[in-house]
């Protein structure tokens, strides 16, 4: 073959000149219709790219609607100061930069959120001030939890272009929050430190992306660390529940959600092929004990009289928020009628904070690229309703006295 | 003269023996490029842009590429082999069955790239869903595989075909790399949008379609086609009976029983070290690079030295693949040095085994022959994906790994007596 076509620079099969020309126009032709179907596909990424914009641009303008009409609200700051005896007036305005305080980052009532106003702020920690104000600061979190003078932060990892994320651990008492330390992570999804902010805890999806698709597809993994030392400390399924039955110890057992009492009790859910319960467990003696009560996302309140969870409504994948007594063990329901996908922070030992879509558009935020949420604030005193604490803000992390 | 390579090269017609082939090659081509196989490589990079393009971006996959649950991962690997198994073999025979390997593969290209189009049309009107398409996919992709083998095998000298299948694999492997890159691109212009991933993927399947459709040519055996075709039963007897053939499914089938699926080497890259997450998605990219700059190198060698030693040494790679993960202290080195093995492996198996098979089994029957392997090997990877689960979870990552460097062992002494040598087969050089 190479004999009969010497030096033939068409391509092999092609070795009369009718077949060279009839081959020639073949290239052509398709060169034409790559040419014309790539203008089309990048006019397409053009429209859709418009259309990506301006969709941002309205959920922004709506945030900031949200947020102007929230800080114009007369009694608001009445709400918040009432949870936090002697607050001076904050004389910082919104537009404080952070760099050049010299006080702490968060004063007497100050909670620290994620900003969630759709566009290039998205993301972004920020300082809710007792009068209802934000300031942002630079550090970015998919979720946030802080005690004594650290934080843990779960954040996308920005280095690479495909979904990555990363567990950070930073330093609460400079205002810059340097991180301390950190690792690579899955899919973040809580976020707690010790009371004392010794130990960190950070629950993620290594697969799937829903507590209600546990058991099916979704799998998680706690992780406690202790923030001080290098390496991530233990996994919670390295734990033993302490229980006859062989199935609480079975290899596809999960859990998430971690709260701690102290330095070493926490609270827990654990998921062992029927429905979500609840568990207390010991960091140092790696066991976990059976609560009997079905549940999950414990959150432990700051006195450690209290535990709210959240409860799975049958045949729903909603959520309603109930209240235990530690000691008594009795238990309510709480004044939230929606459903509460979060694991609630303590603002003091009677005040729940938890972020929820803003009403209406449930739906249609689940599946948006930078979804809203609003934080509302619940008194646990029977018969006492929610408030609105903050639009447009996530993850509130509060600092216990 | 003419269409010199419509007649092809001579290939015995029926039930040779593999030494018999060597006999008419008085003259190796230096050339390996024809027309067809850069048709099919070509179609083949654009439809791998396509499909891996989805892939990237579907919540299942994305999730996925996180890191599957370890026995949720054997499962998802068992439904997806398993749909493309049926239709590999289904694909293989009927191209034999009606000789027109090039139809059958462009309409398994047709119909992944038609599921693209559903998957737009899936955005837009929410009572379509995208489930269906997905499926529909993977049967496009099984039916395609046997016969578009077959027709490269067909279009090229047997004394070539390692360097073929390299050339066809590298340029499939590129647009494997190129997709997600491109999808992430795209998702970075336009947050949120993935109808534009979607119509951008349909774009890549549709020139993939028409490079194949244009420009690979059917390939008629030499020998006249027999007047009544043998039925698709008859077609699976004659390919057992090729000498050599139950050696070589049985010694592939051994090796791919101990063949840890890629997947778990990330997870364990990724469980095992602080830094990797990170670059999770990059194990994937890093394999592929490997893979697509080795497949033609070591392609030639396994057209020099034969096939079955090359196929041999690939899961040798294994073996050293598996002590480095099973007892290495994984940091970044050991962790690329476990990837290079990783594209080496697949470099010297995936285009090495189809040359292989090609080899053995004479054209009429050519694509059931390599539909039969290649089903043989993703069957038995599959069982591997499921009991190493198993054994990672009961027994421990170093434990499983143990076990599995022990069976691989085993099983290159099975393969290296079971599979027929094909040093005969291919002309000298």
């Amino acid at each position: 073959m190479t004999a009969t076509t010497p030096g033939g620079v068409s391509l092999p099969d092609a070795t009369g000149p009718s077949d060279r020309d009839a081959l020639r126009n073949k290239l052509l032709l398709l060169g034409v219709a790559v040419v014309a179907l790539l203008i089309a596909g990048v006019g397409y990424l053009f429209w859709a790219s418009g259309r990506a914009e301006e969709d941002l641009a309205t959920r922004e303008a709506r945030a900031q609607e949200a947020i102007e009409a929230f800080e114009t609200e007369p009694d608001l700051g009445a709400a918040v100061v009432d949870e936090s005896d002697e607050v001076e007036p904050s004389p910082e305005d919104s537009t404080t930069d952070p760099e050049t305080a010299t006080e702490p980052l968060l004063g007497d009532g100050e909670v620290l959120v994620v900003n969630r106003v759709p566009g290039d702020d998205y993301g972004r920690l920020a300082v809710r001030h007792v009068d209802g104000t934000r300031t942002l600061l630079e550090r970015r979190c998919l979720r946030v939890h802080i005690a004594a003078d650290r934080g843990v932060c779960l954040a996308r990892d920005e280095a690479v272009l495909v979904p990555a994320f990363r567990t950070e651990f930073f330093d609460l008492s400079n205002p810059d929050l340097p991180a301390l330390r950190s690792y690579s992570s899955p899919l973040p999804s809580r976020a707690r430190m010790s009371p004392d902010g010794v130990l960190a805890t950070a629950t993620s999806f290594v697969s799937g992306s829903s507590y209600a698709d546990i058991g099916g597809e979704a799998e998680t993994i706690v992780t406690i660390d202790e923030v001080d030392n290098r390496r991530a400390l233990v996994g919670l399924l390295q734990f033993e529940v302490l229980a006859d039955d062989p199935r609480y110890n079975a290899a596809d057992r999960q859990f998430w959600g971690l709260s701690f009492e102290d330095n070493d009790r926490f609270w827990v859910t654990g998921f062992f092929g029927a429905e979500p319960e609840l568990l207390r467990g010991s960091v140092s003696r790696r066991t976990l004990e059976l609560v009997e009560q079905p549940g999950s996302c414990p959150s432990v309140s700051p006195d450690g009289k209290h535990v709210v969870f959240k409860e799975t409504l049958p045949g729903l994948e909603e959520y309603a928020l109930v209240l235990i007594d530690t000691e008594t063990g009795a238990q309510r329901r709480l004044g939230e009628s929606r459903s509460v996908d979060d694991q609630v922070e303590w603002l003091d030992d009677d005040t729940i904070l938890y972020a929820l879509h803003p009403e209406g558009t449930e739906d249609a935020e689940a599946g948006t690229v930078q979804p809203q949420f609003d934080i509302w604030m619940l008194d646990i005193a029977s018969g006492a309703e929610p408030e609105l604490f903050l639009p447009a803000a996530d993850s509130p992390a509060v600092l216990q006295p | 003269m003419g269409r010199m390579a419509d007649t092809g090269y001579v290939y015995p017609s029926v039930r040779s023996a593999p030494e018999r082939v060597a006999a008419p090659a008085e003259h190796v081509p230096k050339r390996v490029l024809s027309q067809n196989l850069l048709a099919l490589g070509f179609t083949s990079f654009f439809t791998d842009i396509s499909s891996e393009m989805v892939l990237a971006v579907v919540p299942l996959f994305l999730t996925a590429s996180l890191g599957f649950s370890i026995v949720g991962f054997g499962l998802f690997e068992a439904a997806y082999q398993g749909t493309n198994a049926v239709f590999r073999i289904w694909g293989g025979a009927i191209a034999d069955h009606r000789q027109n390997h090039k139809r059958t593969a462009a309409t398994g290209y047709a119909i992944s790239t038609a599921t693209r189009v559903g998957l737009v049309i899936s955005t837009f009107v929410a009572a379509i869903p995208a489930v269906p398409f997905l499926l529909a996919d993977r049967i496009g992709k099984g039916m395609r595989t046997a016969p578009r083998d077959a027709l490269i095998s067909l279009s090229t000298h047997p004394a070539r075909l390692g360097t073929a299948f390299g050339i066809h694999r590298s340029l499939d492997t590129a647009g494997a790399v190129l997709g997600p890159l491109l999808a992430f691109v795209i998702l970075d212009q336009a947050p949120g949008q993935f109808d534009a991933v979607f119509v951008m993927s349909a774009i890549a399947g549709v020139i993939g379609v028409a490079i194949i459709v244009t420009f690979a040519q059917e390939k008629p055996q030499t020998v006249p086609k027999p007047t009544n075709r043998p039925a698709i039963l008859a077609q699976w007897r004659e390919v057992l009976s090729v000498p050599g053939m139950k050696g070589l499914a049985l010694g592939a089938a051994a090796l791919s029983a101990f063949t840890v699926s890629d997947a778990f080497v990330y997870l364990i890259i990724q469980r095992t070290t602080d830094m990797s997450a990170r670059y999770f998605p990059l194990l994937f990219v890093g394999t592929a690079l490997v893979y697509l700059t080795t497949a033609v190198p070591v392609g030639r060698l396994a057209d020099r030295v034969g096939a079955r030693p090359v196929f041999l040494a690939g899961h040798i790679c294994l073996v050293v693949l598996y002590l480095l993960l099973g007892f290495g202290e994984l940091g970044l080195v050991v962790s690329l040095l476990a990837l290079g093995l990783l594209g080496g492996y697949y470099a010297a198996t995936d285009g090495v085994v189809a040359a292989l098979a090609s080899r053995l089994v004479h054209a009429p029957v050519r694509a059931t022959g390599i539909a039969l392997i290649t089903v043989v090997i993703a069957l038995a990877r599959m069982v591997s994906a499921g009991m190493f689960g198993l054994l990672w979870q009961t027994q421990g990552r170093a434990e499983a790994l143990t076990v599995y460097v022990i069976a691989m062992v085993a099983a290159i002494a099975v393969g290296y007596r079971c599979i027929p040598s094909d040093l005969s087969a291919r002309a000298e050089t």
